[in-house]
């Protein structure tokens, strides 16, 4: 019973967001969705190392703008075509999560997210003062992927993208990669003894994490079509820190939730005027003094009410 | 290569400035290393000890110095109350660890934009304690500069007492090695808990308003100073206020060194890439407390 719902659940949401464009053409909600798909992809692989390995990983925004910075100068400086330099954004962001991950590895907690933070700090700053390369704050203009078909053909591109990562983080979590994971964030000694390659393992999440946050960077930059260095700021971090704790973390649905209700609740709030982001932060607060264990508890809730409806 | 002159006056700027970043990181170490809590709100104490004392003297007519010690006092209670209504209802429930982060980065959205909406987005200045400068052979330093260094290390020397000496201190140290211990041999932790949270507020708050003379205050300000406090206080050591203090000079002084050497431009870069260097050798910070 429980099974088919779900499915049936999932298979109603597929067909909303493909028929979305279709039955709400309108071009502000659709930029609001494409801002959805590429953060739902950020904050998803944020909380491979952040939920399920528990990697206190605060510089995910690097990975992020190096995928954008990284494709949008393949793209324009060496003339590489768009889609190749995406890919080769996602791999330049790839390669950075190995250099920032390896000298991460010996440290614990809180130690790891000073490291990642300051990486991500380190990475904001040469795109801001390496002005020759990245004209700085003045902002890179970036060629658009699909120069024509605007919002409706990347509305689908962005899609496909979140879909895609969602099958493999969904697909990974169920093997064993993902026993291993949580293994690891129970307790790191007890998943050594047991023969757990932990290096092995925390790059990996590292690289694949990485290179997801890299290709949703590439899209976004050639979506948004100018660059600043302000993407990779806290702020960003914050923003995904606060969607995925607020959808709940450690989940697979969680970050998905919590980055839509949190899209299009700032967007919402836009109606309070100069009080927006009081209201905003004011209702961060509230949700974690009311709902602890984020959106995903509300949402296990009514399945457990809907199943014992079925029941009856 | 430089003047000796001009190195010793950019160590003594670097000691001037480390003096806040010490106020601003003792604080921040002390509630993450004791609590557990990464408090991303804390850069909004040193925004609110700026702006009280602001208006204490532009309002009510104080003596600067008199509207930082205002400061200190009002965002010391502010800080107990925002531990007694948002922190401790959710400490130690599930999941608390993340929780307390998610509240602070609320409250921290919350206060700067309500700060943004009371006080309005313009930059706005404190008058200088005193004009003039100082001179002793041939280094320049502005009495400005000379009682944001002399206050501040007046409080670090009193944070420095308080945490070895007094009762609360040694508590609050007790607590950071080990909670369930100092539960046992009779500590109050929830009380302490309370108590160290004002203390790190107000001293968030005494470096906001130290420095206002010096640089402007406005809504987003304690941005820059929590990245600084997060850095020293890793670089020190979680949970270490001795910790804290050393790094907080040496980031300082550091700091001013790569403006002389490199340019301002490229200083927070040095800091960072400093940070990384030192963490990969030493894993706990220079005096980090270890863990189990």
């Amino acid at each position: 019973m429980k099974r088919d719902l779900k499915t049936i659940l999932l298979i109603c949401l597929f067909l909303v967001f493909l028929l979305f464009p279709a039955l709400w053409p309108d071009p502000y909600l659709l930029h609001l969705m494409i801002l959805f798909f590429l953060f739902a992809v950020l904050v998803s692989n944020w909380n491979i190392l952040f939920g399920y390995m528990g990697i206190f990983c605060f510089g995910q925004q690097a990975f992020f703008g190096i995928g954008a910075y990284g494709s949008a100068l393949f793209a324009l400086k060496l003339g590489v075509p768009i889609p190749l330099a995406m890919v080769m954004g996602g791999i330049l962001a790839m390669l950075s999560s190995v250099l920032i991950g390896l000298p991460s590895l010996r440290l614990r907690g809180a130690y790891v997210a000073l490291v990642t933070l300051a990486f991500a700090e380190v990475m904001r700053m040469i795109c801001s003062n390496w002005v020759d390369v990245t004209r700085g704050q003045l902002g890179l203009t970036v060629p658009a992927l699909f120069p024509g078909a605007g919002r409706i053909g990347f509305y689908y591109a962005s899609y496909l993208l979140l879909l895609i990562s969602t099958v493999i983080l969904v697909k990974l979590m169920w093997s064993s990669f993902g026993y291993v994971t949580v293994a690891i964030r129970e307790s790191q000694e007890a998943a050594s003894s047991l023969g757990i390659d932990i290096v092995k393992y925390k790059i990996l999440a590292f690289m694949l994490s990485s290179f997801m946050s890299g290709i949703a960077g590439a899209f976004y930059s050639h979506y948004i079509l100018i660059l600043t260095p302000d993407i990779m700021g806290l702020h960003t971090m914050i923003s995904i820190l606060v969607m995925g704790m607020l959808g709940g973390i450690g989940t697979l649905e969680g970050p998905i939730l919590g980055t839509f209700v949190l899209i299009f609740l700032s967007e919402y709030l836009r109606g309070f005027g100069q009080f927006r982001f009081i209201v905003y932060g004011g209702l961060i607060v509230l949700s974690v003094l009311f709902i602890p264990g984020g959106l995903v508890t509300v949402v296990r809730w009514v399945e457990t009410r809907l199943k014992e409806f079925g029941r009856r | 290569m430089f003047d000796l002159d001009v190195l010793i006056q950019q160590v003594v700027y670097g000691l001037v400035i480390g003096s806040s970043y010490v106020l601003m990181a003792a604080g921040f170490s002390l509630i993450w290393g004791m609590m557990g809590v990464l408090n991303l709100a804390h850069g909004e104490f040193y925004m609110l000890g700026a702006y009280v004392a602001y208006y204490a003297s532009s309002l009510l007519g104080f003596n600067p110095i008199i509207s930082s010690l205002a400061a200190i006092l009002a965002i010391f209670f502010f800080g107990v109350l925002f531990e007694r209504s948002l922190l401790s209802p959710i400490y130690g429930k599930p999941g608390w660890e993340t929780n307390t982060v998610l509240v602070t980065v609320g409250a921290s959205i919350f206060l700067q934009n309500v700060a943004l909406v009371v006080f309005g987005e313009k930059y706005k200045g404190l008058p200088q304690y005193f004009e003039g400068d100082l001179e002793i052979w041939k280094i320049v330093l502005s009495y400005d500069r000379l009682v944001v260094f002399s206050v501040g290390c007046f409080l670090i020397a009193f944070l420095w007492y308080f945490m070895k000496y007094t009762r609360v201190g040694m508590a609050m140290r007790a607590i950071s090695q080990n909670r369930d211990g100092a539960s046992l041999a009779g500590v109050n932790v929830r009380r302490i808990f309370y108590v160290a949270f004002g203390l790190s507020a107000a001293f968030a708050a005494a470096a906001g308003a130290l420095l206002a003379p010096i640089f402007f205050v406005y809504p987003t300000v304690g941005t820059g100073p929590l990245l600084m406090a997060f850095a020293i206080v890793i670089f020190g050591g979680l949970g270490s206020v001795k910790g804290a203090i050393y790094a907080g000079f040496l980031v300082g002084v550091f700091e001013s060194l790569i403006v002389l050497i490199v340019s301002s431009a490229w200083k927070d870069v040095f800091v960072f890439i400093l940070v990384i260097i030192i963490l990969t050798a030493r894993p706990r910070g220079l005096f980090g407390i270890r863990e189990e």
